[in-house]
């Protein structure tokens, strides 16, 4: 089944693209259109260079939209104040490529930084921290530097940062581009215990087999803009 | 559990990367303390110079030889009193402003010096130059300072003097600010990675440009007490070698003058420019 993203989209979605875009049309961008409801699971994909990552970052606050409406949590972010805009992004969890660590903090202290720079007291979150690395399986390694670490557990590091706030929205870019096929599904396997957990998710891989495999709805960007697939049999 | 404790500072760089800034900020720091210093000193007399330099004309006279600044001062009294159109000619006590009198007069560093005001009948002409005349004619060292008082180069000293005191504080919280703004525009775009997460995360601008204001103020403030340091050390020697003779050298009371609470507000304007300089970038980025 196919049709076109904006058109699937349910009342009240946590994220809604209305003809937005990052940068020009000469750049390759198109406008986008589509939303995300609450609890839903996305994966993202298009050929390099599509938006993907654009798209992420545009959901995150990380940029704004050149042309048309991004609304998250039913805000246009581009009307966002800044106090405003940092306590939406508190309601995110993002991991970026390419992904950045303090390099001199811990594993520990990484997977507390949000809400350690968000005044949250040590006291409160020392042991969501220690619970989320022992669900990534980085607790063994939480006295280690990240540039200790293989690319499969600094990914899962940047997910265990993302997630200890308890994010209403996970937006993971890329699991596929740098890890093997075995750590890339155990992101996968992690990411889906989280959206399990209540969390809309949305993945971007740019691999059409590893996002079919993931048996998700998929939002294909190209040249016309952004389509909905469900996966095989949905 | 070791993992629990808080790390250090989020924001951390190469110690050679802020050497720049911190010799700047620790140089500013040296010559605002210094001159703070040797002006403090300046002020405590520049306020007399005007009192000591009322009358007709001011004869600065000093001890030459085996005669005393005090004989010195005697003899020149009756030498000068027999002026034509002289009234009276009065040996000043001695008084810290002295100092800088006489060694914008000429008076030789060395020697004690003593003043003489002299009152003169009204419209006497050539004063200053037949004081001089005669002081020479009778072999007595001095130098005579004219009625002008405001032109005379005393006074322009005592003017800049306290116009320094004003001028050097203003000039060093604009250059405090004018270096930790570039210095904090240079952490951002250095950090710009991390920055970036931290953004992501839910810090806000505010805490991220605490964050910058925290490692600027921290290299200002290293910097500042080094050039104060220095500055406390090089006013010890100038003022031992005799350097600051003409302020009326320095004192205690000088050096526990408010130039420290003024570097704390130069330290303070530092830091308040470097996180309005990061807020600024935090705002140019969204």
């Amino acid at each position: 089944m196919r049709e076109e993203a904006g058109a699937s989209a349910q009342a009240s979605p946590i994220v809604r693209f209305d003809q937005a875009r990052r940068g020009g049309e000469a750049a390759g961008r198109r406008s986008l259109s589509f939303a995300l409801p609450p609890g839903s699971f996305h994966i993202l994909t298009g050929p390099g260079g599509a938006g993907k990552t654009s798209v992420l970052r545009l959901i995150c606050l990380a940029d704004t939209p050149t042309q048309g409406v991004v609304q998250v949590f039913g805000r246009d972010v581009a009307t966002l104040s800044g106090k405003d805009a940092s306590l939406t992004r508190r309601r995110i969890g993002a991991v970026l490529h390419p992904l950045v660590f303090v390099d001199h903090f811990t594993v520990w202290n990484n997977a507390a930084l949000a809400p350690r720079v968000t005044g949250r007291r040590l006291a409160d979150y020392a042991n969501e921290v220690d619970a989320v690395l022992k669900w990534m399986g980085l607790a063994k390694l939480a006295d280690a530097l990240p540039h200790d670490l293989s690319a499969g557990e600094r990914h899962r590091l940047a997910i265990a940062r993302a997630v200890v706030n308890r994010p209403e929205i996970l937006l993971v870019d890329a699991p596929d581009i740098d890890l093997d096929g075995a750590e890339a599904n155990r992101v996968l396997k992690l990411v889906t215990e989280i959206h399990a957990a209540g969390v809309t998710v949305l993945m971007a891989s740019r691999d059409a087999a590893f996002a079919a495999a993931a048996g998700h709805p998929m939002i294909q960007l190209h040249e016309g803009g952004a389509t909905l697939s469900e996966p095989d049999g949905r | 559990m070791s993992t629990r404790v808080q790390p250090g500072p989020i924001l951390r760089s190469n110690p050679w990367s802020r050497l720049a800034p911190a010799l700047a900020l620790g140089l500013l720091a040296f010559v605002t303390v210094l001159v703070l210093l040797f002006d403090t000193a300046g002020l405590r007399t520049a306020p007399d110079v005007a009192s000591r330099l009322s009358g007709a004309a001011t004869v600065v006279v000093w001890a030459d030889g085996l005669e005393s600044a005090d004989a010195a001062q005697a003899r020149a009294a009756e030498i000068l009193a027999a002026v034509p159109s002289v009234q009276s000619v009065t040996p000043l006590d001695p008084a810290i402003a002295d100092q800088i009198i006489a060694r914008t007069a000429g008076a030789p560093r060395t020697s004690e010096t003593r003043l003489l005001a002299v009152a003169a009948t009204d419209g006497a002409r050539d004063l200053t130059s037949r004081l001089q005349q005669t002081l020479q004619s009778r072999g007595m060292p001095g130098a005579v300072i004219g009625r002008n008082w405001k032109e005379s180069k005393a006074a322009r000293s005592a003017v800049l003097i306290v116009a320094i005191g004003g001028l050097v504080p203003l000039m060093a919280i604009l250059g405090f600010a004018f270096v930790c703004a570039g210095e904090a525009r240079r952490e951002m775009v250095r950090a710009r990675a991390v920055v970036g997460l931290l953004s992501t995360s839910g810090a806000s601008d505010g805490y991220i440009a605490g964050l910058v204001r925290a490692r600027i103020a921290g290299v200002a403030l290293t910097a500042a007490l080094w050039g104060v340091s220095g500055a406390l050390v090089a006013a010890a020697v100038m003022s031992r070698k005799g350097l600051a003779g003409a302020l009326g050298g320095l004192s205690r009371e000088d050096l526990a003058s408010p130039w420290p609470l003024i570097l704390v507000v130069i330290w303070l304007s530092g830091a308040l420019a470097a996180w309005l300089s990061a807020r600024a970038w935090l705002t140019r980025r969204a």
